[in-house]
């Protein structure tokens, strides 16, 4: 024996109807509670943190080798007459290169700081809309449904 | 040649001559620049009469967007293609006045006729171009594709040059079929072709009033499809596991659909994975990931895709023919469709899907369909069962278009 066939027609009835009787079905979109609920709990490491940054920070100060040599004697006294004359000849660039180099450092620490506080005011916001978006629906419905 | 030769041949019966071919002119609004189903429907009728006459194509192009070396004249397959310089049609006006007269309480039967021909109007694409391109052509029958084209029935001289008007309007369900703005089609062309019933109801109301209902023409266009290669399936669609197929947008398609979170329609659906057409991406989301495939959006993929979804949601806004829903229930594939369009007509009339009229509606079906295995197989087979029928006889489709194109006498 055969089997019946379905009418899509009364499918559809039944299933508006169904939704009428309950009341409580979304009559617009709701925003699913999990919708990007990954995005939003996504481990994300800041700018602040990124290993490159983080080196920056650590050699950008030249300093220590700039310094006079610590050796004693006669080579030392040698190495000493070196870097004085070595440091009479190219000292001015080297200390603009200092100078470039250290403010270079804190230019991209202030932009990392801005990209993170961006990042995470961005978060609260689409957490907020959110929720305030689940909180209307859920409130639309309640009234259509009454 | 021998005397006894030469006497044979002059002995033998004249060949009848071959009776000339009539031509055929259909003019359209940029051929081959779309493959929409508005797109398909046009080039079947071209198709279907090329059986029996020289078609050729009148294009109404906005040349200043096209290619520069895209030619004047051009051959596309069997047909030769004449590209006539035409404005844009004015969307903006027409989109503006339409959502005005959308928020008529009573409906668009009760507007104005002066505001029901300015939204004609400012869709039309007038041409001197095209006109001289049609003088010369001479042909014996016009067939007007779409809308925008049809102040071209106003404009061919009266007399008995005048060649037989085909009128396509190619307008689905639209409520302006109906109206007043309509009427006066009747006394300037010889035939009127709908796609669809509700088409054709509309056009009947009109007709009716012109006293020219006999001019009407049913018209039920083939759509094949590959159906054996698609089954077979491809690389990577088995690894989409159970999905719903959503079409919000065709790469061409000037229909867009409402975007629809994924997340919504997995959550209805029972965790099912989500595959969409969206404007030649094609995003997945599954239970651990949503990424864009990167595929080309051919016809051949989409039918991939459908044979396999539990269902095809088409959440665009409705065309003339409801070519996807057509083509998803010849694979067997229930479809979610919007209600009162002509893909909805389809639906009901093979009980292969499901319509919503609002979202709750929408996101109901989807459960329903994913739940109900049963019953989805019961909708897939009887909406196969009715689209091969309906969708799978081209021989039927090509008599339909030859009365339509040369009247009754030419096809007894």
């Amino acid at each position: 024996m055969g089997e019946l066939p379905l009418d899509a027609r009364q499918v559809v009835d039944e299933l508006r109807a169904r939704r009428q009787e309950a009341g409580s079905a979304p009559r617009s979109w709701v925003p699913s509670q999990s919708f990007e609920q990954t995005f939003e709990g996504a481990a994300r490491t800041p700018v602040g943190l990124n290993v490159d940054l983080q080196w920056l920070h650590e050699h950008w100060d030249l300093s220590e080798w700039l310094a006079s040599p610590p050796a004693r004697g006669i080579k030392g006294a040698a190495r000493r007459i070196c870097h004085r004359i070595v440091l009479a000849a190219i000292g001015p660039y080297l200390g603009k290169l200092q100078d470039y180099l250290a403010v270079n450092v804190r230019a991209v620490a202030a932009a990392s700081r801005g990209v993170d506080d961006q990042g995470a005011t961005q978060l609260r916001f689409i957490g907020a809309i959110r929720h305030d978006l689940i909180d209307f629906a859920h409130h639309v419905d309640e009234h259509l449904g009454e | 040649m021998s005397e006894a030769a030469e006497a044979a041949r002059q002995a033998r019966p004249a060949r009848p001559a071959r009776p000339a071919r009539p031509r055929v002119v259909v003019v359209s609004s940029a051929w081959g620049t779309n493959s929409g189903e508005r797109a398909a429907a046009i080039r079947s009728v071209a198709g279907a009469l090329a059986l029996g006459a020289e078609v050729s194509v009148v294009s109404l192009d906005d040349r200043s967007k096209l290619a520069p070396a895209r030619p004047r004249h051009y051959v596309d397959g069997i047909f030769s293609v004449h590209s006539a310089s035409a404005p844009p049609p004015r969307s903006g006006v027409s989109t503006v006045l339409r959502a005005a007269l959308g928020r008529q309480p009573e409906g668009m039967s009760t507007l104005p006729e002066v505001a029901e021909r300015g939204l004609i109007a400012a869709e039309a694409r007038p041409s001197g171009e095209a006109l001289r391109l049609l003088g010369e052509a001479a042909p014996d029958v016009v067939v007007l594709a779409g809308a925008e084209t049809l102040w071209i029935a106003n404009s061919l001289p009266l007399g008995t040059g005048r060649p037989r008007v085909v009128v396509l309007p190619l307008r689905g369900d639209d409520p302006l079929l109906a109206s007043t703005a309509f009427d006066s089609l009747g006394p300037v062309s010889d035939a009127v072709g709908a796609f669809s019933d509700s088409e054709l109801a509309l056009l009947l109301a009109s007709a009716g009033r012109a006293g020219r209902s006999g001019l009407l023409h049913r018209l039920h266009v083939p759509l094949p499809v590959n159906r054996s290669a698609a089954e077979a399936g491809m690389a990577g669609m088995a690894s989409f596991g159970s999905y719903l197929l959503l079409v919000s947008g065709w790469p061409e398609d000037d229909r867009a659909g409402t975007p629809l979170p994924h997340e919504l329609l997995r959550e209805y659906a029972g965790g099912v994975s989500v595959a969409e057409v969206r404007h030649g991406r094609w995003v997945v989301t599954d239970s651990e990931r949503r990424h864009i495939v990167a595929w080309a959006p051919s016809r051949m993929n989409v039918w991939r895709l459908m044979a396999r979804a539990i269902a095809t949601i088409d959440v665009r806004p409705p065309g003339p023919i409801g070519r996807e829903a057509i083509e998803s229930m010849l694979f067997g594939t229930p479809v979610v469709v919007p209600a009162g369009s002509v893909a909805a007509e389809h639906a009901a009339a093979a009980n292969g899907g499901l319509w919503y009229s609002n979202p709750g509606d929408l996101l109901d079906s989807v459960r329903y369909l994913a739940g109900h295995e049963r019953e989805r197989q019961l909708l897939g087979r009887s909406g196969r069962k009715w689209a091969e029928d309906e969708a799978g006889r081209s021989g039927r489709f090509v008599e339909e278009v030859s009365r339509m194109a040369y009247g009754e006498r030419r096809t007894s």
